[in-house]
């Protein structure tokens, strides 16, 4: 295969085999210490059964995985005749009422100048390969419309069950960061096209990765959470809780769960329970020296903030969304309060904003203005010296681009790390840390090794770049990240690149810098610190 | 003969232009309200614009008082229509063609403004264009500048643009058909119109067939075979723009302010609105969709029915 050969539009539809191969030569150099080859870890071949169930037609990475290829002619008319389906519905009132403008506009408007692909870290990342242009995926879904649907002579692409096989798993390789908007003169958004083909494919074939399906939004609506903890384990969870803040803190804490009519019902992602409860430890902490009123909940659904529906289904969108109010409203709480979780606060405070109506829509907030407010307070006894280690911060792409929420946890940080030093860019025109839209969560077969190769590759540059000064090993240093699933890919990353146990990068949420700069605090919350 | 015919072609150019450019406009104002999809930095945000906050920043956000700046939308939006900023900042090789082009056309549009005033002044306030007034010498000159600054920048923009989708691989596989004839009908009437200036460099024959539009009474100048094509190809041009991606100064109004910039929280207004499209069945095939349910009834699926 001659991976270096171009790929046209024309090519999902025709070319034989793998599109694309990647190759470790190809992706974009990382700085030092990352330039010796020694530690890039070597890329794998997917294994030859999986083409029989799994399309490995596109990079030979497989994000959909459940067997979904057409194994007759019969089969594929079938596909073919389904998404067409799809499509008609996609572009229709009934069918998708809730993305249709956005959605026809950047079908109809663009200009195709390819300025949006030097903003995409994916393309950039991966050596600019052709199929990974924020336009590559939407011209080929303009083109179908084009041709099949608006039936407009002369549109050179063909529909058949190939191009819809990978035209499906390259929904799955853009993160949804949506940074190549911001370089759209005409707002085109690719990002958005990416999610519509998603919301095609499950809302009409239910196909979709099981991460986010069967073993995310139905398995959260069925058990209460995605990570499979039940109310029951939950309330497990809170106890393990409350023993590590006796540790940390030298006293109990009773952390309040489903107090009726208290003034802050708080969410956090389930995850952090599970991989890093020293973060809700951290703010129920935070809340209690605060003299907060709040609780948590143990509702089926209350006490995991994740909405897997916001990135391929928007009837899971709602239920999920739906659930969250009805828990709140069974609790008589004044407000709902998403904890350091990126892609829960904009689904529930912007993108299912106009489901809710009446008594649905109690008020809701990203819980990083209010750690900023209990900072600023003084009414926490903080001592920033604690915290003299290099910190960076990762702005995650749901709360910093897409909800607007910038300068709280720079606030907090200038007050409480004296090192803090932002990665360039930074803000809203961040990257992605690579696990955004559900790729952090999808660790089924190979594609856990393109979103750390590939995906984020971008982000790991920026760390170093970020401790290019302190990389010694001996010096610690923390790259901050308030979002779950961010810190669920920054721990896959540096795992990978043997990182932490080579250069002493670590990787945290923000509450937990917090709770390490309090006076009253016998030992480092942080673990690292400790020696 | 044919200078008449043309003086009524010009009507109907314009109107078709017209009423195209309104259909354009109700199409999409008119669609259905869309979850919000906002991206930051959204410019009316006071204050926070210039590093891309918004007003989910403060705690206790709905107990507070909601400013917006139009003043900020507004220097966004002539950031980005008089420099293309966007582009500049991301590809300055890229620039270096469309400003000439957009720039161009903009000075065209200038031009038409000079040459329907003079064409005023001279109907209405007998003034010759050029006469002894300043402001008559005014108004030739400024035509003349303007107009030969405008159609020389657009037409070097456009040709270059062309060039560029042909000569880049990648450029020409995204091409398509209208791509390439929307950018012929727009030079087409451009090469023609300089083609014109040489038989008409003081735009006196412009002005005159001006004023033979404004006023129905005047019968249009003789014209020149030069000038009959450009008029030709400029009548095409205003009538087919409304059907074709050259409106995309209406689709960038609705992806910016009614898309990117819409950040307005709920409210009983917006609820009444959703709710109407919440009462539409959804006609989804998964086996997880109710079909032939409300999105509404979809929505409250309960737990263990997911």
């Amino acid at each position: 295969m001659k991976d270096e050969r171009a790929v046209r539009i024309r090519d999902i539809s025709k070319r034989e085999g793998r599109l694309i191969k990647i190759s470790l030569s190809d992706l974009m150099h990382l700085p030092s210490p990352y330039d010796k080859p020694e530690l890039e870890p070597p890329l794998t071949e997917p294994k030859s059964d999986w083409s029989s169930n799994y399309v490995t037609e596109l990079d030979g990475y497989v994000a959909i995985d459940i067997p979904w290829k057409p194994r007759s002619k019969e089969e594929e008319e079938k596909l073919v005749k389904r998404f067409l389906e799809g499509l008609r519905k996609l572009t229709s009132r009934e069918g998708n009422w809730t993305f249709l403008q956005p959605l026809l506009l950047s079908l109809d408007y663009c200009a195709k100048c390819q300025n949006c692909a030097e903003a995409c870290p994916i393309y950039v990342a991966s050596g600019r390969k052709d199929i990974y242009r924020p336009t590559y995926r939407s011209e080929v879904l303009r083109r179908i419309y084009d041709k099949y649907i608006l039936k407009k002579p002369g549109v050179n692409v063909e529909l058949n069950a190939l191009t819809i096989l990978r035209l499906g798993e390259l929904a799955y390789r853009c993160t949804l960061c949506r940074r190549c908007v911001q370089a759209c003169p005409l707002g085109i958004d690719n990002g958005l096209i990416a999610h519509e083909i998603r919301k095609l494919l499950s809302m009409e074939m239910g196909i979709a990765p099981t991460a986010l399906h069967e073993r995310g939004t139905v398995l959260q609506l069925k058990v209460g959470s995605s990570t499979g903890m039940n109310p029951k384990a939950f309330i497990n969870m809170v106890e393990f809780m409350e023993d590590l803040i006796r540790e940390k803190l030298g006293r109990r804490i009773k952390i309040p769960v489903d107090e009726k009519g208290a003034d802050v019902l708080l969410i956090h992602n389930a995850g952090e329970y599970i991989s890093w409860p020293e973060n809700p430890a951290a703010y129920a902490i935070i809340l209690e020296e605060a003299g907060v009123s709040w609780t948590l909940s143990s509702e089926l659904v209350g006490y995991d903030a994740v909405n897997y529906g916001v990135w391929y289904d928007d009837a899971q969108l709602a239920r999920i969304a739906m659930k969250h109010i009805e828990v709140a409203r069974k609790l008589e709480v004044k407000r709902i309060v998403i904890g350091e979780c990126g892609h829960a606060t904009k689904a529930l405070l912007v993108v299912a904003d106009r489901l809710l109506k009446d008594d649905y829509r109690i008020p809701r907030e990203s819980v990083l203005p209010m750690l900023r407010d209990i900072v600023k307070s003084g009414k926490l006894n903080l001592d920033p010296g604690r915290n003299n280690f290099p910190v960076t911060l990762h702005d995650p792409c749901n709360i910093v681009r897409l909800t607007g929420i910038v300068e709280p946890q720079r606030e907090v940080l200038r007050r409480i790390a004296p090192m803090f030093r932002e990665m360039e860019p930074h803000g809203v025109y961040n990257y992605c840390c690579g696990g955004g839209s559900g790729f952090a969560i999808m660790t089924s077969l190979n594609f856990p090794e393109w979103r750390i190769k590939v995906a984020s590759r971008m982000k790991f540059r920026q760390i170093l770049e970020a401790f290019r000064d302190t990389i010694d090993p001996s010096i610690p240093k923390y790259v901050c990240a308030p979002c779950s699933n961010c810190k669920g890919e920054l721990r896959d990353l540096l795992t990978h690149y043997r990182a932490t146990e080579l250069y002493n990068i670590h990787y945290g949420g923000l509450a937990e810098l917090v709770v390490n700069a309090m006076v009253d605090l016998k030992e480092p919350y942080v673990d690292f610190t400790v020696q | 003969m044919i200078t008449q015919i043309l003086k009524l072609t010009s009507y109907a150019a314009v109107l078709i232009f017209i009423i195209g450019i309104a259909y354009r406009w109700w199409k999409w104002s008119s669609m259905p309200i869309h979850l919000r999809w906002e991206l930051y930095p959204v410019p009316h945000e006071p204050g926070r614009a210039k590093y891309g906050g918004g007003y989910l920043e403060e705690e206790l956000w709905w107990t507070k008082n909601r400013n917006t700046s139009v003043i900020g939308e507004l220097k966004e939006l002539l950031g980005e229509m008089l420099f293309i900023k966007r582009i500049y900042g991301n590809n300055k090789r890229l620039w270096a063609l469309t400003y000439p082009f957009h720039l161009g056309i903009y000075l065209i549009l200038v031009w038409f403004l000079l040459v329907l005033l003079g064409a005023v002044t001279t109907l209405y306030a007998h003034a010759l264009v050029p006469s002894s007034s300043t402001w008559s010498i005014f108004l030739y000159y400024a035509t003349i500048v303007v107009g030969v600054t405008g159609a020389s920048l657009a037409t070097a923009g456009g040709f270059g643009l062309l060039i560029r989708r042909l000569i880049n691989p990648i450029l020409r596989d995204y091409t398509t058909i209208p791509d390439y004839f929307n950018l012929t009908m727009v030079l087409l009437a451009l090469v023609t119109g300089l083609a014109s200036w040489f038989n008409d460099p003081y735009f006196n024959y412009a002005r005159a067939f001006a004023l033979s539009i404004i006023n129905p009474l005047v019968s249009p100048p003789h014209l020149n075979p030069v000038i009959l094509v450009h008029v030709i190809a400029l009548q095409a041009l205003v009538a087919y723009i409304p059907f074709s991606k050259i409106t995309h100064f209406i689709g960038k109004y609705f992806t910016y302010h009614r898309v990117l910039w819409e950040d307005e929280p709920g409210s009983s207004e917006l609820s009444s609105r959703v709710g109407e499209l919440m009462a539409l069945k959804m006609p989804w095939n998964a086996p997880h969709i109710k079909l032939g349910e409300s999105w509404e009834e979809n929505a409250r699926v309960i737990a263990n029915e997911g």
